[in-house]
Protein backbone atom coordinates (compact mmCIF):
# COMPACT_ATOMS: atom_id res chain seq x y z
CA UNK A 1 0.00 0.00 0.00
CA UNK A 2 2.59 2.69 1.43
CA UNK A 3 4.96 1.36 -1.74
CA UNK A 4 1.97 1.74 -4.38
CA UNK A 5 1.33 5.59 -2.91
CA UNK A 6 5.14 5.93 -3.09
CA UNK A 7 4.87 5.29 -6.51
CA UNK A 8 2.17 7.84 -7.18
CA UNK A 9 4.39 10.96 -5.84
CA UNK A 10 7.09 9.65 -8.04
CA UNK A 11 4.95 9.73 -10.99
CA UNK A 12 3.99 13.43 -9.85
CA UNK A 13 7.21 14.26 -8.88
CA UNK A 14 8.77 13.53 -12.57
CA UNK A 15 5.92 15.69 -13.70
CA UNK A 16 7.95 18.46 -11.31
CA UNK A 17 5.07 18.25 -9.10
CA UNK A 18 7.01 20.17 -5.47
CA UNK A 19 4.41 18.85 -3.16
CA UNK A 20 4.54 15.75 -3.81
CA UNK A 21 8.05 15.86 -3.60
CA UNK A 22 7.75 17.05 -0.04
CA UNK A 23 6.16 14.45 0.89
CA UNK A 24 8.56 11.76 0.10
CA UNK A 25 11.14 14.27 1.52
CA UNK A 26 9.51 13.90 5.16
CA UNK A 27 9.31 10.45 4.59
CA UNK A 28 13.26 9.58 3.81
CA UNK A 29 15.23 12.51 4.41
CA UNK A 30 16.30 11.44 8.30
CA UNK A 31 16.53 8.00 7.37
CA UNK A 32 19.13 8.79 4.06
CA UNK A 33 20.77 11.25 5.92
CA UNK A 34 21.59 8.75 9.00
CA UNK A 35 23.08 6.43 6.18
CA UNK A 36 25.15 9.12 4.50
CA UNK A 37 26.17 10.44 8.06
CA UNK A 38 27.33 7.13 9.42
CA UNK A 39 29.62 6.34 5.73
CA UNK A 40 31.32 9.28 5.30
CA UNK A 41 31.82 10.22 9.24
CA UNK A 42 31.74 14.20 8.32
CA UNK A 43 27.75 15.88 8.79
CA UNK A 44 28.74 18.68 6.03
CA UNK A 45 30.29 15.91 3.37
CA UNK A 46 27.24 14.05 4.18
CA UNK A 47 24.34 16.46 3.81
CA UNK A 48 26.26 17.35 0.51
CA UNK A 49 25.87 13.78 -0.46
CA UNK A 50 22.16 13.82 1.02
CA UNK A 51 21.05 16.92 -0.88
CA UNK A 52 22.26 15.02 -4.57
CA UNK A 53 20.31 12.00 -3.63
CA UNK A 54 17.20 14.07 -3.43
CA UNK A 55 18.21 16.49 -6.16
CA UNK A 56 18.43 13.09 -8.16
CA UNK A 57 15.01 11.94 -7.15
CA UNK A 58 13.77 15.37 -8.48
CA UNK A 59 15.54 15.41 -11.89
CA UNK A 60 15.35 11.58 -12.33
CA UNK A 61 12.42 10.37 -10.82
CA UNK A 62 10.84 9.22 -14.41
CA UNK A 63 13.84 6.28 -14.04
CA UNK A 64 12.59 4.87 -10.75
CA UNK A 65 10.66 1.68 -11.66
CA UNK A 66 8.26 0.65 -8.83
CA UNK A 67 8.11 -3.06 -9.68
CA UNK A 68 11.72 -3.47 -9.77
CA UNK A 69 12.52 -2.20 -6.24
CA UNK A 70 11.23 0.03 -3.39
CA UNK A 71 11.83 3.54 -2.95
CA UNK A 72 13.99 3.35 -0.13
CA UNK A 73 16.06 0.92 -1.47
CA UNK A 74 16.36 3.21 -5.00
CA UNK A 75 17.39 6.25 -2.62
CA UNK A 76 19.86 4.12 -0.78
CA UNK A 77 21.40 2.77 -3.74
CA UNK A 78 22.13 6.27 -5.45
CA UNK A 79 23.33 7.69 -1.79
CA UNK A 80 25.62 4.02 -1.57
CA UNK A 81 26.77 4.67 -5.01
CA UNK A 82 27.41 8.77 -4.46
CA UNK A 83 29.55 7.59 -1.33
CA UNK A 84 31.35 5.37 -2.83
CA UNK A 85 31.86 7.88 -5.66
CA UNK A 86 32.94 10.60 -2.74
CA UNK A 87 35.67 8.06 -1.40
CA UNK A 88 37.41 7.52 -4.93
CA UNK A 89 37.53 11.47 -5.31
CA UNK A 90 39.06 11.90 -1.90
CA UNK A 91 40.89 8.82 -2.62
CA UNK A 92 40.22 7.51 1.27
CA UNK A 93 39.43 4.27 2.45
CA UNK A 94 39.59 2.74 -0.57
CA UNK A 95 42.06 0.18 0.71
CA UNK A 96 41.26 -2.01 3.67
CA UNK A 97 42.07 0.55 6.88
CA UNK A 98 42.22 -2.05 9.09
CA UNK A 99 45.81 -2.03 8.66
CA UNK A 100 45.75 1.64 9.75
CA UNK A 101 43.95 0.77 13.05
CA UNK A 102 44.92 -2.87 14.06
CA UNK A 103 44.00 -2.58 17.40
CA UNK A 104 41.38 -1.06 20.11
CA UNK A 105 44.51 0.65 21.88
CA UNK A 106 44.86 2.48 18.97
CA UNK A 107 42.21 3.98 19.12
CA UNK A 108 41.72 5.04 22.31
CA UNK A 109 38.34 3.01 22.54
CA UNK A 110 36.93 2.50 26.04
CA UNK A 111 35.78 -1.44 25.85
CA UNK A 112 31.64 -2.11 26.80
CA UNK A 113 31.57 -3.24 30.08
CA UNK A 114 28.52 -5.93 31.68
CA UNK A 115 26.32 -2.75 32.38
CA UNK A 116 24.12 -1.72 28.97
CA UNK A 117 24.17 1.52 28.03
CA UNK A 118 21.63 4.25 28.13
CA UNK A 119 20.56 2.84 31.79
CA UNK A 120 21.36 5.01 34.47
CA UNK A 121 22.23 3.41 38.05
CA UNK A 122 21.08 6.46 40.32
CA UNK A 123 20.64 10.26 39.62
CA UNK A 124 23.96 11.47 40.72
CA UNK A 125 25.83 10.01 38.51
CA UNK A 126 23.88 11.21 35.85
CA UNK A 127 26.45 13.82 34.63
CA UNK A 128 29.34 11.01 34.18
CA UNK A 129 26.26 8.97 32.58
CA UNK A 130 26.18 11.53 29.91
CA UNK A 131 29.23 11.80 29.65
CA UNK A 132 30.05 8.27 28.97
CA UNK A 133 26.97 8.20 26.61
CA UNK A 134 28.74 10.92 24.75
CA UNK A 135 32.11 9.46 24.31
CA UNK A 136 30.32 5.55 23.44
CA UNK A 137 28.73 7.46 20.85
CA UNK A 138 32.26 8.64 19.59
CA UNK A 139 33.66 5.52 19.91
CA UNK A 140 31.16 3.70 17.95
CA UNK A 141 31.32 6.37 14.86
CA UNK A 142 35.01 6.11 15.36
CA UNK A 143 34.75 2.25 15.02
CA UNK A 144 32.48 2.19 12.50
CA UNK A 145 35.03 4.42 10.21
CA UNK A 146 37.84 1.84 10.76
CA UNK A 147 35.66 -0.27 8.74
CA UNK A 148 36.66 -0.94 5.17
CA UNK A 149 33.93 1.26 2.94
CA UNK A 150 31.78 -2.29 2.27
CA UNK A 151 31.34 -3.57 5.06
CA UNK A 152 30.31 -0.57 6.86
CA UNK A 153 28.25 -0.28 3.98
CA UNK A 154 26.78 -3.24 4.85
CA UNK A 155 26.29 -3.03 8.52
CA UNK A 156 25.01 0.57 8.45
CA UNK A 157 22.24 -0.74 5.69
CA UNK A 158 20.97 -4.09 8.04
CA UNK A 159 21.71 -3.14 11.34
CA UNK A 160 20.51 0.71 11.53
CA UNK A 161 18.80 1.48 7.86
CA UNK A 162 16.12 -2.08 8.18
CA UNK A 163 17.24 -2.95 4.62
CA UNK A 164 16.59 -6.40 4.18
CA UNK A 165 19.75 -8.42 2.99
CA UNK A 166 18.52 -8.78 -0.55
CA UNK A 167 17.97 -5.64 -0.79
CA UNK A 168 21.49 -4.21 0.56
CA UNK A 169 22.62 -7.49 -1.51
CA UNK A 170 21.25 -5.87 -4.63
CA UNK A 171 22.19 -2.34 -3.80
CA UNK A 172 25.76 -3.53 -3.38
CA UNK A 173 25.83 -6.02 -6.09
CA UNK A 174 26.82 -9.25 -4.68
CA UNK A 175 25.46 -12.15 -3.39
CA UNK A 176 23.27 -12.88 0.01
CA UNK A 177 26.59 -15.09 0.56
CA UNK A 178 28.84 -12.34 0.17
CA UNK A 179 26.78 -9.79 2.16
CA UNK A 180 26.72 -11.97 5.41
CA UNK A 181 30.71 -12.66 4.83
CA UNK A 182 30.53 -9.05 4.98
CA UNK A 183 28.39 -8.13 7.67
CA UNK A 184 30.33 -11.05 10.02
CA UNK A 185 33.86 -9.50 9.10
CA UNK A 186 33.01 -6.10 9.64
CA UNK A 187 31.00 -6.93 13.26
CA UNK A 188 33.65 -9.03 13.85
CA UNK A 189 36.27 -5.90 14.18
CA UNK A 190 33.52 -4.22 15.89
CA UNK A 191 33.24 -6.43 18.00
CA UNK A 192 36.80 -6.33 18.99
CA UNK A 193 36.99 -2.65 18.93
CA UNK A 194 33.94 -2.08 21.37
CA UNK A 195 33.55 -4.73 23.57
CA UNK A 196 35.51 -6.27 26.23
CA UNK A 197 34.16 -9.65 25.18
CA UNK A 198 36.17 -9.29 21.46
CA UNK A 199 39.36 -9.09 23.46
CA UNK A 200 39.08 -12.55 24.45
CA UNK B 1 18.13 -25.01 11.60
CA UNK B 2 21.32 -25.62 12.86
CA UNK B 3 23.92 -24.64 15.86
CA UNK B 4 26.18 -23.76 12.93
CA UNK B 5 23.60 -21.50 10.64
CA UNK B 6 22.12 -19.67 14.17
CA UNK B 7 25.67 -18.69 15.10
CA UNK B 8 26.27 -17.11 11.26
CA UNK B 9 23.07 -15.47 11.41
CA UNK B 10 23.90 -14.25 14.47
CA UNK B 11 27.67 -12.99 13.50
CA UNK B 12 26.33 -11.50 10.57
CA UNK B 13 22.49 -9.78 11.85
CA UNK B 14 22.89 -9.39 15.38
CA UNK B 15 21.22 -10.24 18.46
CA UNK B 16 17.95 -8.97 17.33
CA UNK B 17 15.07 -11.08 15.56
CA UNK B 18 13.68 -8.15 13.83
CA UNK B 19 16.75 -7.62 11.28
CA UNK B 20 17.34 -11.73 10.74
CA UNK B 21 16.58 -12.33 7.43
CA UNK B 22 12.66 -13.16 6.48
CA UNK B 23 13.62 -16.34 5.43
CA UNK B 24 15.82 -17.54 8.21
CA UNK B 25 13.71 -15.37 11.31
CA UNK B 26 10.43 -18.40 12.19
CA UNK B 27 13.20 -21.09 11.93
CA UNK B 28 15.71 -19.00 13.92
CA UNK B 29 13.13 -18.45 17.04
CA UNK B 30 11.88 -22.18 17.13
CA UNK B 31 15.89 -23.02 17.13
CA UNK B 32 16.25 -20.30 20.00
CA UNK B 33 13.57 -21.66 22.22
CA UNK B 34 14.39 -24.85 21.82
CA UNK B 35 18.18 -25.04 22.41
CA UNK B 36 20.54 -23.63 24.84
CA UNK B 37 23.35 -23.28 22.73
CA UNK B 38 21.55 -20.62 20.79
CA UNK B 39 21.04 -18.19 23.94
CA UNK B 40 24.75 -18.61 25.07
CA UNK B 41 25.12 -17.43 21.44
CA UNK B 42 23.19 -14.16 21.80
CA UNK B 43 24.48 -13.68 25.56
CA UNK B 44 28.24 -14.08 23.97
CA UNK B 45 27.14 -11.29 21.21
CA UNK B 46 24.40 -8.85 22.84
CA UNK B 47 26.75 -6.41 23.59
CA UNK B 48 27.74 -5.37 20.21
CA UNK B 49 24.35 -4.33 19.85
CA UNK B 50 23.88 -2.42 22.51
CA UNK B 51 27.03 -0.12 21.88
CA UNK B 52 26.00 0.08 18.07
CA UNK B 53 22.43 0.91 19.39
CA UNK B 54 23.73 3.30 21.61
CA UNK B 55 25.19 5.48 18.29
CA UNK B 56 22.67 8.33 17.37
CA UNK B 57 22.60 10.49 14.17
CA UNK B 58 21.87 14.05 15.11
CA UNK B 59 19.42 15.59 12.50
CA UNK B 60 20.44 19.12 10.56
CA UNK B 61 17.94 21.13 10.73
CA UNK B 62 18.17 23.02 7.97
CA UNK B 63 19.20 20.02 5.67
CA UNK B 64 15.00 20.15 4.30
CA UNK B 65 14.74 23.57 3.29
CA UNK B 66 18.27 23.40 1.71
CA UNK B 67 16.71 20.83 -0.60
CA UNK B 68 13.87 22.65 -1.40
CA UNK B 69 15.85 25.66 -2.06
CA UNK B 70 17.92 23.54 -4.65
CA UNK B 71 14.65 21.94 -6.30
CA UNK B 72 13.20 25.44 -7.19
CA UNK B 73 16.53 26.75 -8.05
CA UNK B 74 16.52 24.01 -10.58
CA UNK B 75 13.20 24.36 -11.85
CA UNK B 76 14.18 28.34 -12.48
CA UNK B 77 17.41 27.78 -13.92
CA UNK B 78 15.73 25.07 -16.26
CA UNK B 79 12.90 27.48 -17.87
CA UNK B 80 15.43 29.77 -17.91
CA UNK B 81 17.90 27.44 -20.27
CA UNK B 82 15.20 26.35 -22.19
CA UNK B 83 13.87 30.07 -22.74
CA UNK B 84 17.60 31.03 -23.73
CA UNK B 85 18.06 28.21 -25.86
CA UNK B 86 15.38 28.75 -27.77
CA UNK B 87 16.20 32.17 -28.46
CA UNK B 88 19.71 31.40 -29.33
CA UNK B 89 18.64 28.55 -31.36
CA UNK B 90 16.41 30.95 -33.45
CA UNK B 91 19.55 33.63 -33.71
CA UNK B 92 21.48 31.25 -34.81
CA UNK B 93 19.50 29.58 -37.47
CA UNK B 94 18.77 33.93 -38.33
CA UNK B 95 21.99 34.23 -38.92
CA UNK B 96 23.96 34.19 -42.35
CA UNK B 97 26.81 32.09 -41.00
CA UNK B 98 25.95 28.56 -41.02
CA UNK B 99 28.31 25.59 -40.60
CA UNK B 100 30.96 27.79 -41.71
CA UNK B 101 29.32 28.21 -45.16
CA UNK B 102 28.07 31.94 -45.62
CA UNK B 103 23.78 31.46 -46.32
CA UNK B 104 22.02 35.14 -47.52
CA UNK B 105 18.24 33.44 -47.82
CA UNK B 106 18.15 33.01 -43.61
CA UNK B 107 18.81 36.58 -42.86
CA UNK B 108 16.70 37.55 -46.40
CA UNK B 109 13.91 35.95 -44.98
CA UNK B 110 13.97 37.74 -41.65
CA UNK B 111 14.47 41.24 -43.47
CA UNK B 112 11.21 40.26 -45.48
CA UNK B 113 9.37 39.45 -42.51
CA UNK B 114 8.36 43.43 -41.19
CA UNK B 115 7.73 43.86 -45.29
CA UNK B 116 5.42 40.60 -45.40
CA UNK B 117 3.78 41.48 -41.82
CA UNK B 118 2.82 45.58 -43.19
CA UNK B 119 1.43 44.11 -46.72
CA UNK B 120 -0.68 41.54 -44.81
CA UNK B 121 -1.75 43.46 -41.97
CA UNK B 122 -2.83 46.64 -45.12
CA UNK B 123 -4.97 44.27 -46.73
CA UNK B 124 -6.66 42.93 -44.18
CA UNK B 125 -6.91 45.90 -41.43
CA UNK B 126 -10.64 48.02 -42.65
CA UNK B 127 -9.54 51.98 -42.36
CA UNK B 128 -12.68 52.93 -43.28
CA UNK B 129 -14.19 53.80 -46.35
CA UNK B 130 -14.24 57.79 -48.24
CA UNK B 131 -18.02 57.91 -47.74
CA UNK B 132 -18.07 57.75 -44.30
CA UNK B 133 -15.22 60.39 -43.57
CA UNK B 134 -17.61 62.92 -45.93
CA UNK B 135 -20.32 62.19 -43.73
CA UNK B 136 -18.42 62.61 -40.44
CA UNK B 137 -16.77 66.47 -42.02
CA UNK B 138 -20.58 67.11 -43.08
CA UNK B 139 -21.97 66.33 -39.35
CA UNK B 140 -19.46 68.82 -37.60
CA UNK B 141 -19.92 71.29 -40.48
CA UNK B 142 -23.83 71.56 -39.73
CA UNK B 143 -23.09 71.05 -35.92
CA UNK B 144 -20.82 74.12 -36.52
CA UNK B 145 -23.29 76.36 -37.91
CA UNK B 146 -26.40 75.13 -35.41
CA UNK B 147 -23.74 76.41 -32.45
CA UNK B 148 -22.94 79.61 -34.32
CA UNK B 149 -26.65 80.75 -34.96
CA UNK B 150 -27.49 79.86 -30.99
CA UNK B 151 -24.91 82.43 -30.36
CA UNK B 152 -26.53 85.32 -32.78
CA UNK B 153 -29.85 84.23 -30.83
Amino acid sequence: MVEKSEAALVKLVARKNQAAFKKLLNMHLSGINRYTVRMIGNAANAEDITQEVFLRLWTRADSYKPEASKLSTWLHNIAHNLCIDYFRKNNRFIQDSSEIYETEESLHLTPVSGRPHGIATSGSDEPEHELAKKNRDHDVKKALMTLPERQRSAIIMCHYQGVSNKDAAHIMEVSVDALESLLSRGRLKLRKLLTEDGKS
Amino acid sequence: MNIQRFKELIEAYGTRSERWPEADRHAALIFLEAERDAVEIINELRRLDEALDADIVAQSTNLKADILHQISLTTVNRAEKNRDDLFSKLWHWLGPYANGSFVIWRPAIAACIPLLTGVYLGSVVETGSDDQLFEWEEDIYVMGLVSENEEQE
